[in-house]
């Protein structure tokens, strides 16, 4: 539990870098879905790219799409099946 | 539309002679209702071989074949006769299963020098000027300022000829005789007439000739211009341009001259036939038109009227390029086009309607990875406006721009396809850029992908990524040929490196910017290389 609140951490502080957020952040957990709260597909791009530069992985194909990859629990989620 | 009664020659070769054929051709022209009007058998010589006949097959068993015996020749009629005997005697040469390049049992003769030629040694007394080809296209003859005297010697060259005489008037003339001229066509009783202007343009050394051909009906509305020689050729295309005509390039000693010009000034024929070329000339000049997407004119020029004429099914091309000329002569096509909906800056409802206004014969709005702006142009059904799209693609670290065609806007799935694709090219460009050595390549799946979608994938700009070429081009249904920043060299190199695999050409101008006038640069090598675009515009079902 402590890693996963650790990476959740971690992709909040990425999420903060790289999109201006349109709502508190206290109001954001896991589930918020990321394009309500300011992100688009530059930002998006901008995102897993330092997602991957961060962790030194690549995401499969797949979660390149927004759809697949729109909330912290599921960029965490594909952190996990890549096995971080 | 019944076809005229045209006079063509049968030459039956000394092998057929030898072996006894020569009957039995005549009856089977006879029998697809050709008439026989004469025959007359004669050998031919070493000395004059070379001035009556052309060969591609110069060698001295050409030679030696030729002139090993007697031919016979049959002087025939026939409705579009001289097409129909060249037509039959492919057929013949069929049915008797000659498949040889020189011993092929008989001859037909070319339009024009070849037939006149032939026509003089095998049958000198029907020089007369009754037994020509449909028309002569080129039939130089000067105007005065004495109408009556001027109607009378034109109407006297026709009865002396069987062949429709097209006359052709030096600029000055028609500048100075010109309400004669008009007045001489107003009275005409021919249907669908044209009449020629020849123009000299002095290009250093070189003085070129052009003729302007026009309906004989509006030539009383012709604006010419009180000079002998105009001193550049855009500057004499354009006056025809602007009286509706068409250019062809008129008789010129120097037939190096028009193969020089031509790639500079694309003219839509040449006058190939004229008893000045020597045959020799002639056939390198007719190859030469022909592989260029001419049309090969030809008449007397000077000598005496019908002399020189051309068959009906050339004089026919003719005519009906004539009648369709506005769509054809200069192509209209630009086919990649930004609006708002991607990093241009005009609307797309404008970049439309003035590609409409200016009569483009096709153009493709091609924003980046996205189709959003064409949905509300398919309703109106804008003829020529082919549906695009420029996609982002990545081929080892290097951002590749495939252009996409379609024949309908793809379904809305499309749309969403692009915009992830495109987020997936960002992503995997910034893999790309931290590990120089990535073997990325997209460009195959983008291309199936756009096929999925009834759509053709062309390579964009590919000088910009030239090296990339080998790779990908294999994947692509083609790639653009014409485009800005690409000079004639360019152009050439594509078409001689590539030709063969790209089953589609195009061109286009990356317009980004707003007030879309039409990019003559393009529109002007669209003219020169269109033979090289025609797949794509077929494809397109555009006419």
């Amino acid at each position: 539990m402590g890693i996963k609140d650790n990476k959740f951490e971690t992709v909040m502080e990425l999420v903060k870098k790289t999109m201006v957020l349109t709502v508190d952040e206290s109001e954001i957990n896991e589930n918020t879905e990321l394009v309500d709260i300011g992100m688009d597909s530059i930002s998006f791009i901008t995102l897993i790219a330092e997602i991957e530069d961060y962790y030194e992985v690549e995401f499969p194909e797949d979660k390149l799409i927004i759809e697949n990859s729109s909330t912290i629990a599921k960029l965490i989620d594909t952190l996990d099946y890549l096995g971080i | 539309m019944k076809t005229p009664r045209e006079y063509a020659l049968v030459i039956v070769k000394p092998d057929g002679v030898r072996d006894n054929k020569a009957e039995e051709v005549l009856d089977f022209f006879k029998n697809n209702d050709i008439t026989l009007v004469k025959s007359v058998s004669k050998k031919v010589t070493k000395a004059i071989l070379d001035d009556i006949f052309t060969s591609k097959h110069n060698g001295a068993f050409y030679k030696k074949y030729m002139t090993s015996d007697k031919m016979i020749a049959y002087l025939m009629e026939g409705n579009n006769g001289f097409e129909q005997c060249r037509l039959l005697k492919n057929r013949l040469r069929e049915q008797y299963g000659v498949d040889k390049v020189i011993e092929n049992i008989c001859h037909t003769p070319e339009s024009g020098n070849e037939y006149m030629q032939q026509l003089r040694f095998f049958f000198p007394e029907c020089c007369d000027g009754k037994y020509q080809l449909y028309s002569d296209v080129y039939c130089k003859v000067y105007a005065s300022s004495d109408y009556e005297y001027m109607k009378n010697c034109l109407n006297s060259y026709r009865e002396k000829t069987n062949s429709r005489l097209i006359f052709v008037f030096g600029n000055e003339e028609m500048h100075a005789y010109g309400e004669n001229i008009a007045k001489f066509y107003l009275e005409d009783e021919a249907e669908r007439n044209f009449v020629g202007v020849e123009y000299i343009v002095a290009l250093g050394k070189d003085k070129l000739k052009i003729v302007g051909y026009y309906n004989a009906k509006t030539i009383s509305s012709l604006q010419c211009e009180n000079v002998y020689l105009y001193r550049s050729v855009q500057e004499v295309l354009d006056l025809i341009a602007k009286n509706n005509g068409i250019p062809i390039w008129g008789y010129n000693k120097e037939i190096k001259n028009i193969m020089e010009y031509f790639e500079e000034y694309p003219l839509s024929g040449a006058i190939v036939y004229h008893p000045l070329y020597s045959i020799k000339e002639t056939e390198l000049l007719r190859e030469f038109v022909e592989e260029h997407g001419m049309f090969s004119l030809g008449g007397s020029g000077g000598a005496h009227p019908g002399e020189c004429s051309i068959s009906y099914s050339l004089f026919e091309k003719f005519e009906n390029y004539f009648l369709q000329s506005r769509q054809i002569c200069r192509r209209k096509i630009d086919c990649h086009i930004h609006t708002k909906y991607s990093d241009g800056l005009s609307d797309a409802e404008d970049i439309v309607g003035k590609c409409k206004e200016l009569e483009f014969d096709c153009f493709a709005i091609t924003d980046h990875d996205t189709i959003c702006g064409l949905k509300k142009f398919e309703e109106t059904a804008v003829g020529n406006l082919i549906f695009g799209t420029e996609i982002t693609t990545i081929c080892f670290g290097t951002e590749i721009h495939v252009l996409a065609y379609f024949p309908k806007v793809p379904s809305d799935d499309f749309e969403a396809f692009l915009k992830n694709n495109r987020i997936k090219n960002g992503i995997l460009l910034h893999r790309c850029q931290k590990n120089k050595e990535s073997n990325v390549n997209t460009v195959k799946d983008i291309a199936k992908m756009i096929r999925q979608y009834g759509g053709i994938s062309i390579i964009a700009h590919p000088y910009n990524y030239w090296d990339l070429i080998d790779e990908i081009i294999d994947d692509c249904d083609g790639m653009e040929l014409i485009y800005p920043s690409f000079e004639k060299k360019d152009i050439e190199n594509i078409i001689e490196k590539y030709g063969n695999r790209c089953r589609f050409f195009t061109a286009g101008s990356d317009f980004h910017g707003d007030h879309f006038t039409g990019n003559d640069y393009i529109i002007k090598y669209c003219q020169v290389y269109r033979n090289y675009l025609t797949p794509f515009l077929n494809y397109f079902k555009i006419k």
